[in-house]
């Protein structure tokens, strides 16, 4: 049988296996400039509590399901770069940290070669140890499902969002097993949260979650809940350089953008409250002060005619721009209930009508209304999702980066150019890095689906991160570089850079593959972006006939001269992949050491991993 | 008899460079064609309806004729396209017909069930006007999803033998049970279509890529579609002979072509592993599924050091807060790891948990865990018993600072953590250890799997008929999936389901009362939904004669009242108001003989091979003297 079994393999374009002992080519992958170091692990590093529900202050295992990330700089001893804090995204009873979600927070150090190191502290209420849970049981009440956040980056304040909006106490409970107090909350019993006119006022338990919450990462614990911003499905937001104002995204869909402006710079406890709204003359609609307002401010909103979006994420800001993530949906329609009264957001119609110049090929032929119109209406099927820019000086948004591709015939023969290495869907978190000098946005996938051509036909959801250049005047979704090092499989969350060298990154569902204690949430480190080529997406793609390849260190990839089939051979020569009709092949995975690369014609180069 | 294989094997000097490109063209060209008569097919159906409208008297003969031929055309395209983009088909074309909350989403937002399965539910009453509109509202969603579906992928010959085998798994498991049509109820000849289509294009690889095995396949392919034709009668199928004598055969025979061919395998094309063990050719064995991608502990750490550890903490009831209660307390192994108590005892030793323990064998094939699925994996359900106040009432701190105090454990942990050194001792690894004990405890070795495989003869005529009823006319095989007989849902196996029974706190009581337990609905925050009240995680029928008392309440005590209770038709059938109940409402019709045949079949998946393996001792703990007087599976 062995003899019939070599006879198949000398037939087939890619043997099972080749000999090796032919001298060809070499291609040296060099080693990535990028290092992921683990930082911090839910359910395996420990965090130093607070004596809460009766139980006195100790230690226990700190939670999982890590999202935002923020950071704020520290650099009071030598090597130190500043405190992390972590968000947890779930909701749980706990006896130690208190119910619900959570924060953890560390203080980082960098020591020789790069390396990050948590910093052993003493805090003041007398706790010590590297890793401290935030108290929010005994100050400003419990959070649940902390998703997304605010790092005020002139000054290091930190916020922490709480999504899933609740509306009951008995779902907010649930019997006890996501929170143990049902009980009435009164605001302003623990200095110093609260704020003029609201303390005293009392409010349903689950009305307490859905806030902006601001913590003082340094001493571990909450400052207050944001009753002054509305209470909202909030995910992200960004302080703006004039330490004034703020602007506040919501995940929902119909979801809004709000802005906050302080009376004097840095107290964000007095102030005006506005939704956006693009077609108003003054392009905001203002939100009184009052408590029952504040406490349904979505439909407050939605019923005033605000713009409405499909699920706002992240922002930042960068050069008089705001830049949001959209996250799109696999499903919805603005055609029933309050959303009657609110817009269509600007962000959509563009969407819309680049979905319909691909599909269709053609411009769409109506008015912006119109497209509204059809938005509304249920005809946008926004699976994929975008990133928005919004304009500081003409108030105005706009669709900056539209996911995609979207195809124009269905099943075609000819390859749609780029696809599948081209694929950009339902954005995310997203920051901003600066690296010798030059500024990328970075912007990391949640994927909602594969389905859609979300992810290459049979693979699994992976959700990348891209950077993009700032100084292209015209972005599209070839220019996105992927970094492969942010994306082994699972959901990734929080990128924050903390300077030009290291980004954190969250994980936060373990990976089927990974080994143990990696199979948990992880805060992890990425450094060395300040040694990269420049993070430019070349193509070495030029369509030529002959068979030559180009390695991307950072990317981990083999670019290919032009679109094809190829095999991967190990260095004994054993067939280890094969990949078909691409122009590049991910190589992020391999152990170091020597592969052979084949074509269908046979032609074979010999590439080292370093 | 080796040398007339060597000589059947007949190769064709076939590919220069372009021979394997054209045959990604023919299959992608096939795959194409079939999504566009899908199309037209399911165009020419609405304009029928429309042109229908609501005449008293349509041509019900035509519209019937055009609605097969819409399901055949959808049944060729099903299993390319199912393998391709799973997502997409059960998204918008063949989805079960019941709500369920939006994927990844900011809050609970229920998705209404669109598809083939909503339309077939309206298709059986084509008759009545308002069904018809119903069916041709649903048509037009399903139109449209298609219009925009648009996808760009390639069909190559390593595809067609992957998908040829999920696509006779999903023949086996839901093809021959009527899944995916709840109203017309007889799914052979979809089946038939199928695995027409499956063969039409394997054919077509034959003729590129010949084998023996694909000569051996030549021979029953055929026969099994001859078969079909000629076995129309959904209630009378024989699905324990077919399986046997043509199915698995060809899911065997198909792989060892795969691996023949020289095309690329599975492992070849993607680095994220699956639950299918692809390399296994046998689907009723302990091979066919991947328990390591269920578990989440790698395979490298079950060594001989990782078991024993496992074991012993499985049986020690140091795990509790009073040192009393082992988790094989409530999972005994004389008892299919469950123990026989419509409740298990609390920590109190006077009141009782929430619900019935379950049997442990083959629970590893599971994406979730609890009857209320609100844990991931077995690593993480752990947790939930030991901070439970009715059950160990205590934290992995402790826990871990008790063993500590034993060399013994020290040691063990070291051995089965070597590279972690005095670090080995953590609540991590302590998770691990029973977790892959847990996942160990599997028996794919009854009467009725050796039969499946072919390594014995004997199998009770009744007991044929009994699975021959449990995957047909009883229906039970649509829930209870198999190989496994679980809600782990074929092809993939990679989905957990759970089901809304109706099941009420006493069967006995007047009047009856539904079990006021929510269930799903408050397992986790983000299935707080309606429509998931009541809903629990179907088990595995494997070794259930050994772990009465049945249901998540314990409520019944014998199997035959178990299967009154479906045959009544659940809740609803019991005259309870279940308003999402998922199991079908009317009677099953089934005669005593009938389900004293499913009883014989359900007897013979007994197989625990466990029932030796309490610890006689348990390490000392020297720290703690006092905790040495502890029993091997505590003292309850």
């Amino acid at each position: 049988m062995l003899a019939s079994a070599a006879l198949t393999v000398a037939q087939i374009p890619f043997p099972v296996s080749i000999d090796t002992a032919w001298t060809a080519k070499t291609i040296w992958m060099p080693k990535s400039p990028l290092k992921s170091q683990v930082i911090f692990t839910g359910g395996v590093d420990v965090v130093k509590t607070t004596a809460t529900y009766g139980n006195p202050a100790g230690q226990t295992y700190a939670k999982q399901w890590h999202d935002f990330i923020g950071f704020t700089p520290d650099k009071s001893s030598s090597g130190d770069l500043g405190w992390v804090s972590v968000n947890h995204e779930m909701t749980q009873r706990n006896d130690y940290v208190g119910d619900g979600g959570g924060m953890t927070v560390f203080k980082l150090k960098r020591t020789d070669g790069d390396k990050l190191e948590v910093v052993e502290q003493s805090l003041a209420d007398g706790r010590k140890g590297k890793f401290f849970n935030v108290d929010f049981a005994n100050t400003v009440g419990e959070t649940g499902m902390n998703c997304g956040g605010i790092t005020d980056r002139a000054n290091g304040r930190i916020w922490t969002a709480e999504e899933w909006m609740q509306t009951s106490n008995r779902t907010f409970s649930n019997g006890g097993a996501n929170f143990r107090d049902t009980s009435n909350f009164t605001i302003g019993v623990t200095a110093p949260a609260g704020f003029p006119g609201f303390n005293g006022k009392v409010i349903k338990r689950f009305q307490n979650v859905n806030w902006m919450v601001e913590i003082d990462p340094v001493n571990a614990k909450a400052i207050r809940k944001q009753y002054n911003w509305g209470r909202a499905g909030w995910e992200g937001g960004v302080v703006l350089p004039d330490n004034k104002t703020v602007f506040l995204f919501e995940d929902g869909s119909p979801g809004i953008l709000a802005k906050f402006v302080a009376t004097n710079a840095g107290d964000f406890t007095s102030g005006q409250l506005y939704v956006y709204k693009h077609d108003a003359p003054s392009k905001w609609i203002t939100i009184e002060n009052n408590l029952d307002t504040l406490l349904e401010l979505n439909t407050v909103a939605v019923r005033r005619g605000a713009s409405m979006f499909n699920r706002l994420e992240w922002g930042a800001y960068h050069n008089g721009k705001i830049y949001i993530t959209e996250t799109g949906r696999d499903a919805f329609t603005y055609n029933s209930g309050i959303a009657k009264s609110g817009v269509i957001s600007k962000g959509l119609v563009d969407g819309y009508k680049a979905r319909y110049r691909v599909m269709t090929g053609n411009s769409f032929p109506g008015t912006d209304a119109q497209a509204a119109d059809s938005v509304r209406n249920g005809r946008f099927f926004d699976y994929y999702g975008r990133v928005l820019e919004f304009n500081l000086a003409t108030n105005e948004v706009r669709s900056f980066l539209e996911g995609g591709p979207y195809f124009a015939t269905s099943n075609s023969q000819v390859r749609t150019a780029g696809y599948p290495m081209v694929h950009f869907s339902n954005p995310d978190g997203l920051d901003f890095m600066t690296v010798k000098g030059k500024t990328y946005m970075m912007v990391q996938e949640d994927l909602n689906g594969t389905s859609f051509n979300r992810m290459p036909a049979g693979l699994p959801i992976t959700c990348e991160t891209y950077f993009l250049d700032m100084d292209l005047a015209n972005p599209t979704l070839a220019d996105l570089v992927r970094i492969t090092a942010c994306s082994p499989g699972a959901e990734m969350t929080g990128a924050i850079a903390i300077d030009s060298k290291t980004m954190l990154i969250n994980q936060q569902h373990p990976a089927v593959t990974n080994t143990p204690p990696y199979d948990n949430s992880l805060t992890y480190a990425i450094t060395g972006f300040d040694g990269t080529p420049a993070l430019s997406n070349e193509k070495f793609f030029d369509g030529t006939a002959t068979f030559t390849v180009y390695p991307n260190p950072t990317a981990r990839e083999l670019h290919l001269s032009r679109r094809m089939d190829v095999a991967i051979y190990d260095a004994l020569g054993k067939r280890i992949r094969v990949e078909r009709d691409v122009e590049l092949v991910n190589v992020s995975d391999f152990t170091p050491g020597v592969y052979f690369i084949r074509n269908t014609e046979g032609e074979t180069l010999r590439f080292v991993v370093e | 008899m080796l040398a007339i294989v060597l000589a059947a094997i007949v190769f064709y000097s076939f590919r220069q460079s372009g021979a394997e490109v054209q045959s990604a063209d023919v299959l992608t060209a096939r795959y194409n064609q079939r999504l566009d008569s899908f199309r037209q097919r399911l165009d020419l159906f609405i304009s029928q309806l429309e042109s229908a409208g609501n005449k008293k008297k349509p041509d019900l003969a035509q519209l019937n004729q055009q609605y097969r031929a819409l399901r055949l055309a959808f049944k060729r395209w099903e299993y390319l396209a199912d393998y391709k983009d799973a997502q997409f088909v059960k998204d918008h074309v063949n989805g079960v017909p019941l709500p369920k909350p939006e994927r990844n989403s900011f809050g609970l937002n229920t998705v209404e069930p669109h598809g083939l399965q909503v339309m077939d539910e309206a298709a059986a009453e084509m008759i009545n006007p308002e069904q018809r509109m119903e069916l041709r509202a649903q048509a037009k969603i399903l139109q449209e999803s298609l219009h925009q579906y648009r996808p760009d992928f390639r069909i190559y010959p390593s595809d067609v033998f992957e998908a040829s085998r999920q696509a006779i798994l999903r023949a086996l498991s839901m093809g021959l049970s009527a899944f995916d049509v709840p109203g017309l109820g007889n799914s052979l000849p979809d089946t038939r279509e199928a695995l027409h289509a499956v063969w039409d294009d394997l054919k077509y690889l034959g003729t590129i890529a010949p084998h023996t095995a694909f000569l051996s396949m030549q021979q029953k392919f055929p026969l099994a579609l001859v078969y079909l034709e000629q076995h129309n009668d959904f209630d009378r199928f024989d699905r324990a002979g077919f399986t046997r004598d043509y199915l698995l055969p060809l899911y065997r025979l198909c792989g060892e072509w795969h691996r023949a061919s020289g095309f690329e395998l599975p492992e070849e094309r993607r680095s994220q592993p699956v639950a299918v063990n692809y390399a296994d050719d046998a689907v009723f064995s302990d091979g066919f599924l991947n328990p390591y991608w269920y578990s989440q502990v790698p395979a490298a750490l079950e060594t001989p050091e990782m078991k024993e550890l496992g074991r012993l903490l499985f049986y020690d009831p140091i795990l509790s807060h009073d040192n009393q209660r082992a988790c094989s307390g409530c999972h005994a192994p004389s008892k299919g790891f469950a123990d026989g108590l419509p409740k298990s005892l609390s920590g109190d030793r006077k009141s009782f948990v929430q619900r019935n323990a379950p049997g442990l064998l083959n629970c590893v094939y599971s994406e979730r865990f609890f009857h209320d699925l609100r844990a991931e994996s077995l690593i993480d359900q752990q947790e939930h018993v030991i901070s439970d106040p009715k059950e160990f009432n205590t934290d992995y701190f402790k826990i871990i600072e008790k063993l500590s105090g034993s060399s013994t454990y020290k040691r063990m942990f070291r051995e089965a953590f070597p590279e972690q050194g005095d670090g080995a001792m953590s609540a991590q690894n302590l998770r691990l250890a029973i977790a892959q004990y847990v996942a160990g405890l599997r028996s794919f070795n009854s009467g009725f799997d050796r039969w499946m495989r072919g390594e014995t003869e004997e199998l009770d005529p009744l007991v044929r008929e009994g699975y021959n009823l449990f995957m047909g006319k009883a229906a039970c095989g649509t829930c209870h999936f198999a190989p496994v007989f679980n809600g782990t849902v074929p092809p993939l196996y990679q989905e957990t389901e759970s089901e809304v029974l109706g099941v009420p706190e006493h069967p006995n009581a007047k009047p009856l009362k539904i079990d006021s337990d929510p269930g799903r609905g408050a397992g986790r925050l983000k299935e707080g939904a309606p429509y998931y009240l009541h809903s629990f995680k179907t088990p595995t029928v494997r070794n259930i004669v050994a772990t009465a008392p049945y249901m998540h309440n314990g409520a019944y005590n014998t199997l035959e009242s178990v299967m009154d209770f479906y045959n009544r038709g659940g809740g609803i059938g019991h005259g309870l108001e279940v308003p999402f109940q998922t199991l079908p409402s009317e009677k099953l019709g089934l005669s005593k003989k009938e389900i004293k045949a499913i009883i014989a079949f359900m007897k013979t998946l007994e197989d625990n091979p466990f029932t030796h393996v309490i610890p006689v001792s348990l390490p000392k703990i020297e720290v703690t003297p006092e905790l040495n007087n502890r029993k091997p599976g505590g003292v309850f």
